[in-house]
């Protein structure tokens, strides 16, 4: 006796589900894994700078923008070196008179080296000359806490040029010697890698070096200590407690839910945000500023020296309070990647975030998450 | 375990938006653009409600309007493959249907198809899938009819009653 039409189409439906799972895995692989592409300037970027070029008003300075971003690679953030006249430093762009940060406003030496729980007078004035910096070491309160050691963190990682995996593996990553006290004294002209003119803000994260640094009018105005998306696969239990009526749901839905945890590289825009602590299906977000689909850079109450997130951009609190003020839906992004490449050369393809999808082998899996 | 809660803007509206019908879209334009199509437009459907969470979330119906969005993305994506296949590979038979079962579906009309697939193989309503393709609930049931019937002819089976 053979089976019934439909029963057969429910068996069907079965197997077709299954090869779309697997055709949809395959698909998100191919967006996390490109195969490398040559350099090339994309229409976009050419578009933008097109239009940057006609409000600075001339060809000369398409032939500057194009210039620095031919073979030749990336402009690094240009930092002077202590010591060096800063009018005189190499200069990778036309753009606005630079206005680096002077003298510290107290050039005391510090008696002796601090490090993370240090306390007293020393750490006040490491925190406030790590504020004139335009970094964010929270409030001065003398105590070497976490958000301070982050702004040592960055402050390692953008100025004294420390890559971030070594940082991650030195024995005293947080430690503030007498010598780079000295050095933290002088006057340091940070650069954006991208020069947008007068009258804008931008933000660039450097996912090499795990920093994000806002500028305004092309001078920086917040530089902050990041940890972005681990790179890895995942998978995970996640609770849903209403439906989408706003209705509790009692008992709350579970879904095993897999995912890619990348934070793609490219050019992209704030489109949007929210105040306060904002609960994701992947866990808590302070403060979160969304530039790219569900990615957000928000505030978390761990921002390690290792990338740790499910694709999201995390900053500690402090620098949460800070950071939407400072800028404006439509306010460009720029990202570059963990595989080093600049920003322009992602395709569309690979800016797209890769979307979770259902754990087709749906174990039960109670880790705590967080984005 | 986190937690997943409403209240703050729309936002967290979208992902529920996209949790309820990305997995209907998905299985409706892979049924009726083929596995590697369908599974492509998908991803594009999931990012355009991203992008436009808030506009999609005052329409009426915007699964329809999502699947026509699906629809323009496969068109795009498949210029010059006009015709439905699933990737024969990728979906082994199984002892539950038969080996014909497939070429069979594969001759139907688009949207026999789609809504065969959808109403008898994965239980949705007559409802449901017409707010997908964006016909009303009649077109859909003449769809499912002809379209069993199509496929009984196609393998030879007796009609049950």
């Amino acid at each position: 006796m053979s089976t019934s039409l439909e029963d057969e189409l429910r068996e069907y439906a079965v197997t077709l589900d299954k090869a779309i799972e697997q055709r949809a895995v395959e698909h998100i692989w191919a967006t996390v894994s490109p195969t490398p592409r040559p350099l090339r300037v994309s229409h976009r970027w050419l578009r933008r700078g097109l239009a940057m070029s006609l409000a600075l008003g001339g060809l000369a300075a398409i032939a500057v923008i194009i210039g620095t971003h031919e073979a030749g690679g990336d402009p690094r953030t240009v930092v002077n070196a202590p010591g060096t006249d800063p009018t005189t430093a190499q200069s990778s762009e036309t753009g606005l008179a630079s206005d680096p940060t002077g003298p510290a406003s107290s050039a005391a030496v510090i008696s002796g080296p601090l490090d993370r729980n240090s306390t007293g007078g020393d750490v006040s004035r490491l925190q406030t000359r790590l504020v004139e910096l335009h970094f964010v070491p929270g409030s001065i309160d003398g105590v070497f806490g976490p958000e301070t050691e982050q702004a040592v963190w960055a402050y390692k990682k953008l100025v004294v040029g420390v890559s971030a995996p070594n940082l991650a593996h030195a024995v005293s990553p947080s430690l503030v010697t007498p010598e780079l006290w000295q050095q933290m004294q002088q006057p340091v002209d940070i650069r954006p890698r991208r020069t947008l003119g007068a009258g804008t803000t931008h933000v660039e994260i450097y996912l090499p070096d795990q920093v994000m640094a806002v500028f305004t009018n092309d001078q920086p105005t917040l530089i902050a200590h990041i940890s972005s998306g681990t790179g890895s696969p995942w998978c995970e239990t996640v609770n849903f407690d209403i439906d989408a009526n706003g209705n509790r749901l009692d008992p709350p839905l579970t879904k095993a839910v897999c995912g890619v945890a990348t934070t793609p590289g490219g050019v992209f825009t704030i489109t949007k945000r929210a105040y306060g602590d904002v609960n994701s299906s992947l866990g808590p977000m302070n403060n979160p500023v969304f530039f790219n689909y569900g990615i957000a850079v928000h505030g978390a109450s761990t921002v390690p020296l290792q990338p740790v997130t499910h694709g999201t951009v995390r900053i500690n609190n402090a620098v949460a309070s800070l950071f939407p003020s400072l800028v404006a839906d439509g306010d460009p992004v720029y990202v570059w990647g963990v595989d080093g490449r600049q920003p322009e050369q992602y395709t569309k393809q690979e800016m797209v975030p890769t979307f979770n999808y259902p754990d087709p082998s749906a174990t039960q899996d109670t880790r705590t998450t967080q984005p | 375990m986190s937690t997943f809660t409403a209240g703050q803007g729309r936002f967290s509206s979208v992902e529920e938006l996209i949790e309820r019908s990305s997995g209907a879209l998905r299985r409706a334009l892979v049924v009726r653009f083929g596995i590697d199509v369908g599974v492509e437009a998908h991803a594009e459907v999931v990012a355009y409600m991203w992008e436009h969470g808030d506009r999609l979330l005052a329409m009426a119906n915007p699964a329809g309007y999502l699947f026509r969005v699906g629809q323009s993305a496969a068109r795009r994506l498949r210029r010059w493959n006009r015709s439905f296949r699933l990737d024969s590979d990728l979906v082994e038979p199984s002892a539950g249907f038969t080996p014909e079962l497939q070429p069979a579906l594969e001759r139907l009309r688009p949207r026999q198809r789609v809504a065969v697939v959808l109403v008898h193989g994965y239980g949705l309503s007559y409802g449901e899938v017409g707010s997908i393709l964006d016909v009303p609930e009649s077109s859909i049931r003449n769809d499912v009819h002809r379209g069993l019937v199509s496929l009984r002819k196609q393998l030879h089976k007796e009609d049950p009653e």
